[in-house]
């Protein structure tokens, strides 16, 4: 780098970096930490107990251990690391990052800005140019769109100064020819990995590819200079060498067939599904303005943000003032990055760039605007500096002045608030103003220490569970601290702190929460491993001040409060082992505890998936059986009835929306015949589908009723006659018959054509009868709409018979209805479909009585006795049953009742439908100063399904029926609880007609059903209604089907002896083992765990290479002892020592690191999953040679290959180092 | 481009082209007009506007050899109507257009800037 020389022009900048690097140092008071958000930010907390937690393992820190390559961070978390050491307060260390990222921020840009403007400097013009670069670099530093981010810093934030870092060493590079800009360059990226990494692609892909043509095009057209290849070349190389260590197992985990990266790149359907959907609900919100402006995209912002305009126009001025070939080459690469920012530029820019979606990898762009906002603003800043110094040179000395401080102004005065240090000091997400930024509990880093000390491998259940597995801690300040759990992240203890993280197993858990069935709770969690339970029960951290997010879900079927949660965990096997404050720790007792690693005495077979497990998982003794369970899909162990539930599903798209497409040509014009002919083509298509097809059918059947609509007063009149509903299309070339379109007639007839289609194909299809009844339901729906659209329609009409055309639409609705035969449902009846089997079969019948709910069990007709009536278990047995190769049908009574026998119809007589004065009974009738009438409903419960049904007369005018409810269940204290409508409809009858609807409220009180005229400039209306009732839709109780006799395998574990040596590492020791058994690992299943015995060599031909690899590996690093200091006593007993678990370690490097390489993997073809999820391995005593006593390491293979590649990374850093050096000493 | 170049120079192509040249500024008003009558007067986004005002004014641009001067004044204009716009009536349809006739100004003044 040129010495700077020391001048007033150099020292201004270098004051204004060090006020802004002192700046955040005011943000926080002592002790306070700005954490949390996805990021967490934890690593500035206890960046030591961070990175063995999370960084040093491919392991996930929290949930069944599904594989996590997080290896970036590792050079960032040991700077943070020495840095931590030498400050101490993780408030100093975190204000020193803000004020690195602001201070190298504006510095950088500044001296990028400065080498652009490439002019012969004399005193003048060299302060012009400082002035224009520190207000470029201001630009930067406190754009508005940048300041927004400063919420939640991600650990990739560090590009706002990276960028222009790493700009500015290039540019000198291509200027000066000099390697050692590239060297640095390298350093930096290294230390700073995350920002290099394939966590930071969408930014790195953003930034460096243009940034690298800019500068190459640059060096060639203006600076006239060459360009050495092979130092680029080389440049590339010892980056990719640099950074190995996470790169390799990156690029392996994305190319590798089945894995989550792999899917949501390569396949078409994470193009669509994550990329191009989200980027098209997004596009149409960004504005070119805005990022014009400098501002950020979606956000309120006050008036002055208009006077950004200043800078643009700056830019534009000194095109016009001047021509420089370097403000050309900026601006055009800012108008690019403009587009990409923006994509709004035209319908022809946005296509265009829907169109990239289709490059592999583009998907990472679908959050566009904020992706490429960095790489923006940089452009911006650099452009306006260069312009900014050009209008400057060319106005005297006042106009400068004022222009510099109009600037200054704007951008100071817009930042404010974020100097003050607000920006940071956010209210949580839909908390109850809780503020982010924390203090820590210091009783709450006592529980860390206390959980980290755990001798056992055994996971941690966090209470209160929320929705995405985040935490809450509330700090000793009144803020608290919002983000992925800390326990997994600081303490090293695998750990469940959401439902998302309970897998494959989150719906039979849910199910099982809402029914309180404990026992099939606790023993999932056995096999979950989850040996402790970590509660906070802190009032801060859940109920009002939290009333929304992160517990939105988990409210309506955990315990809403902290009291019920005490008693949740009493009614589960654990006692408690730790309380401090509001922190409290339990145990699981030993008896329900199956250990991490384990071997089955019993393997359960189960042809069914995990959320059916319930009947496996009943029994109090489940652990005692030492079980394990492997779904095997082939056999028919196990039936599980299908519910049929028909209304519930109806329910949540209740009520079924009735599209009418817009109706473009007129029946009998020039262009409707061969508008025909394309529906029935198009129809055609659908054939495959055929609930598309029936979709297609109902959609054509709406389209007949728009151009009723449209044309009612142009179609000719309406001919009765005896097959009025019959028509047929005239072909093309029967131009005569094109004008039959034109009428009622035909209309009614095509419309009654296609609903018979309809109704045909779902009559006529091999579709069980679930689906059937769905589909009649929704052609139900749509005859309903139909019926009271064409009635409005013949009203409005002016045609001169309506009674005859009323009378025609009745006769085919009529017929129509009878066809489709509308569900007969009775709530208190429950169906199931028991499917067929191969060949007969005997099966006991179990179903789940709980609270006695059931009254009666018949199969096709026939009642079932129960087996034994004096057992008190909640599964009753009841008779065998015979299944075979035909489906049967199950029916279950329950017992419930109307809920609203006793309530009366009210009168509603002003806009407060609470109001009433008067009861009414059966018809009614209403005039126009009154609202209609209202029913309460009363005992109801949130998030459970309720069936209304009754039966109408509206005397041909449009009623208006609404059900209200209020939210009593999310508790938002923000909002005042009201009656707003769950659903409105319009209904209109002649007959008596039936109406039932399946509504689930959202919470406790009252519910109403109301029924108001929907014009009240009528004089007279009148309404009859009959047969109001509601019925609780009761949840189908459990039924199982079990093969007799029961198969169960047995086995005869061996003893085992284990110890974690960390989280991709175990040590067993496997003893007494005279026959077969299955070892089970109660890791996510991945088939990069493998079983090796380090006391036999590898066959293959490559093992003897990672043999001596290994070998000099522990040579070189097998003296470095780089471990998590924990205590090395103790042990743990299960099944009276059979299986014994050694205390935990977490010991990253050591002389055995390397013991498994080039060492022979066992059972590698025999490795499947188990418990759902688990890995188990089938070992005989062949594998080790006839041994019956041997030492086993489970070892996850990802790992093995960080290490290889973190040799290649240190062996890269060294020779980087090597270089830098000597090109300095060459330089002196 | 030899056929063009043949149209170009042909009598009737040179009539245009002197008559262009000759009226400069009353049809740089004219199509400035246009580009102001889409901003504030036409509710739709269509592309068959934009490109087509946008393609008639290169070709008036190139064939009077109009400096890229004239373009960043017109981009001064448009700068000043999406303020306005952005003031009185935020991100309004009215604005985005502004922006949008800047971006696509810009370019095009650029790379005639570079041409220069």
């Amino acid at each position: 780098m040129e010495r700077m020389k020391i001048s007033r022009n150099t020292l201004l900048p270098v004051f204004i970096s060090i006020i802004l690097f002192i700046i955040p140092f005011f943000w926080l008071k002592p002790g306070e930490l700005d954490l949390g958000g996805d990021s967490s930010r934890l690593y500035f907390y206890d960046p030591v107990g961070y990175i063995f937690s999370s960084t040093l393992y491919g392991v996930a820190a929290s949930g069944i251990g599904t594989e996590n390559i997080y290896y970036l961070g590792i050079p960032f978390m040991l700077l943070l690391i020495a840095l931590k050491y030498l400050l101490v307060s993780p408030t100093v260390l975190s204000s020193a990052f803000h004020g690195l990222n602001l201070s190298f921020a504006f510095f950088f840009v500044y001296l990028v800005i400065r080498e652009l403007i490439n002019e012969k400097r004399n005193n003048k013009t060299e302060a012009i140019i400082s002035v224009s670069a520190i207000i470029g670099a201001l630009f930067y530093a406190f754009s508005p769109a940048l300041i927004d981010g400063w919420t939640y810093v991600l650990i990739t934030r560090s590009q706002i100064f990276l960028n222009p870092l790493i700009f500015y060493l290039l540019l000198r590079y291509f200027k000066t020819s000099n390697f050692k800009y590239i060297l640095v360059v390298l350093v930096v990226t290294f230390i700073f990995s995350p920002n290099f990494s394939i966590v930071a692609a969408p930014a790195l892909f953003a930034f460096y590819p243009l940034s690298l043509l800019f500068l190459v095009i640059y060096a060639k057209l203006v600076l006239k200079k060459g360009i050495v290849i092979k130092e680029l070349f080389l440049g590339v190389v010892l980056f990719f060498g640099l950074h190995a260590f996470h790169l390799i197992p990156q690029i392996n985990n994305l190319i590798s067939q089945g894995s989550i990266a792999n899917a949501t790149i390569f396949s078409e359907s994470g193009k669509f599904e994550r990329g191009l959907s989200y980027f098209s609900a997004i596009a149409p919100n960004i504005k070119a303005s805005t990022n014009l402006l400098g501002f950020p995209q979606m956000v309120e912002v006050s008036n002055i943000t208009s006077f950004f305009v200043l800078f643009p126009l700056v830019v534009v001025l000194a095109f016009i003032l001047v021509r420089k070939k370097t403000l050309l080459l900026t601006c055009f690469f800012f108008l690019i990055v403009l587009f990409f920012a923006t994509a709004n530029v035209t319908n022809l820019g946005v296509l265009f760039y829907k169109s990239l979606f289709n490059i592999p990898g583009f998907v990472m762009f679908r959050n566009f605007y904020g992706q490429w906002q960095f790489v923006y603003i940089f452009f911006f800043c650099i452009l306006f500096g260069q312009a900014l110094y050009i209008v400057l040179k060319k106005k005297g000395k006042k106009a400068r002045v004022i222009l510099v401080a109009v600037l200054t102004f704007i951008l100071v005065f817009n930042a404010f608030p974020f100097i003050k240090g607000d920006i940071l000091r956010a209210t949580l997400w839909q908390s109850n103003n809780v503020k982010s930024i924390i203090e820590m509990d210091t009783n709450y880093e006592k529980v860390l220490r206390f959980i980290r000390q755990l001798p056992s491998d055994g996971k941690i259940l966090t209470l209160p569970l929320s929705d995405p597995a985040y935490q809450v801690i509330a700090g000793e300040n009144g803020g608290a601290y919002m983000g992925p759990s800390t326990i997994a992240y600081l303490a090293g203890k695998k750990d469940f702190s959401g439902i998302e993280e309970f897998g494959p197993f989150r719906e039979i858990l849910l199910k099982s929460f809402e029914k309180k069935d404990y026992q099939t709770i606790q023993n999932i969690f056995s096999l979950l491993s989850i040996k402790y339970i970590f509660h906070n029960s802190d009032p801060r951290i859940y109920e009002k001040a939290f009333p929304a997010f992160p517990y939105i879900f988990v409210y309506g079927i955990l315990p809403n409060n902290q009291e019920l949660y005490k008693d949740f965990i009493e009614k589960l096997n654990y006692k408690k082992i730790y309380n401090d404050k509001h922190f409290s720790i339990y145990e699981v007792n030993d008896r329900a505890y199956l250990p991490h690693i384990y071997s089955p005495a019993s393997v359960i077979p189960i042809n069914l998936e995990i959320e059916n497990w319930g009947y496996s998982l009943k029994e109090k003794d489940f652990v005692d059986g030492r079980p394990a369970i492997e779904i095997n899909q082939s056999s028919n162990v196990y039936i599980k009835p299908i519910e049929k539930d028909v209304f519930r599903s109806v329910a949540k798209d209740f009520p079924i929306s009735v599209y009418y497409p817009f109706a473009r040509w007129k029946p009998g014009s020039f262009f409707y015949p061969f508008i025909v002919k394309r529906e029935n083509y198009q129809l055609k298509s659908f054939e495959n589908s055929r609930d598309a097809y029936i979709d297609r059918l109902l959609f054509l059947a709406s389209k007949r009723i728009s151009e009723l609509e449209r044309w009612r007063n142009d179609l000719s009149a309406f001919k009765p006659s005896e097959e009025f509903f019959t028509f047929d299309d005239p072909e093309i070339w029967e131009i005569n018959r094109w004008g039959e379109y034109n009428s009622w007639n035909s209309s009614i007839a095509r419309y009654y054509a296609k609903m018979t289609t309809a109704i045909e194909t779902v009559d006529n299809s091999n579709q069980n009868e679930i689906w059937k009844d769905l589909q009649r339901i929704k052609i139900s729906q749509n005859l309903r709409s139909h019926q009271i659209k064409t009635n409005i329609i013949i009203n409005n009409s002016e045609a001169q018979n309506k009674s005859v055309i009323y009378d025609a639409f009745d006769f085919i609705f009529e017929r129509l209805n009878e066809r489709v035969a509308p569900l007969e449902y009775d709530p208190t009846r429950l169906e199931y479909l028991i499917p067929k089997v191969t060949e007969d079969t005997l099966y006991n019948f179990y179903v789940r009585n709980i609270q006695g709910e059931v009254t009666e069990v018949e199969i096709n007709g026939r009642e079932l006795n129960v087996f034994d009536p004096s057992s008190e278990d909640d599964w009753v047995r009841y008779e065998n049953v015979e299944l075979g190769e035909h489906e049967d049908r199950l029916d279950i009574q329950n017992n419930y009742r109307d809920l609203i026998t006793d309530q009366k119809w009210r009168k509603v007589n002003s806009a407060n439908i609470l109001s009433e004065f008067e009861e009414l009974e059966g018809e009614f009738i209403t005039d126009t100063k009154q609202l209609g009438a209202v029913k309460h409903i009363p005992g109801l419960e949130p998030t459970i399904n309720y069936l209304i049904s009754f039966e109408y007369k509206t005397y041909g005018t449009d009623f208006e029926m609404s059900f209200y409810s209020k939210d009593t269940v999310t508790k938002n204290p923000q909002v005042k609880a009201k009656y707003t409508a769950d659903f409105r409809e319009t209904k209109n009858s002649r007959d008596w007609t039936s109406f039932a609807a399946v509504v689930q409220t959202r919470g406790t009180e009252d519910a109403l059903f109301n029924i108001n005229p929907a014009d009240n400039t009528t004089d007279l209306q009148k309404i009859g209604v009959r047969n109001f009732s509601v019925y609780r839709l009761p949840s189908h109780p459990d039924v199982y089907l079990i093969q007799e006799p029961e198969e169960i395998k047995t086995e005869t574990p061996p003893k085992i002896a284990f110890q974690r040596i960390n989280p991709t590492k175990y040590k067993v020791r496997i003893s007494e083992a005279y026959s077969p058994f299955t070892l089970i690992l109660k890791e996510a299943f991945n088939s990069r765990w493998k079983l090796v015995d380090p006391s036999q060599d590898a066959e293959s031909g490559q093992k003897p290479f990672y043999r001596t690899l290994g070998s000099l590996s522990s040579l070189f690093f097998g003296n470095l002892n780089i471990k998590r200091e924990l205590p090395e006593e103790g042990t743990l007993e299960y099944f009276e020592g059979d299986i014994v678990e050694n205390r935990s370690q977490n010991i990253f490097l050591n002389e055995k690191t390397f013991e498994t390489w080039g060492k022979k993997e066992i059972a590698e073809d025999r490795h499947f999953t188990i418990n759902g999820y688990a890995n188990g391995w089938k070992l005989t005593p062949d594998d080790l040679n006839g041994q019956n006593e041997y030492r086993l390491i489970l070892e996850l293979d990802t790992q093995r290959q960080f290490y290889m590649a973190l040799m290649i990374s240190l062996f890269t850093l060294m020779l980087c180092s090597i270089f830098l050096g000597w090109s300095l000493l060459k330089h002196r | 481009m030899k056929k063009i170049k043949k149209i170009l120079n042909s009598r009737y192509s040179k009539k245009i082209i002197n008559f262009l040249r000759n009226n400069k500024k009353i049809l740089h008003v004219i199509i400035g007009a246009a580009v102001f009558t889409d901003i504030f007067f036409y509710e739709k986004n269509s592309d068959f506007v934009v490109f087509g005002i946008l393609f008639t004014y290169i070709f008036f641009v190139l064939v009077s050899r109009i400096e890229s001067k004239s373009i960043f004044i017109l981009c001064i204009l448009l700068l000043l109507a999406m303020f306005f716009g952005y003031l009185i009536t935020g991100t309004s349809v009215m604005t985005e257009k502004a922006a949008v006739w800047f971006v696509l100004l810009m370019g095009f003044g650029v790379i005639r800037q570079w041409k220069e």
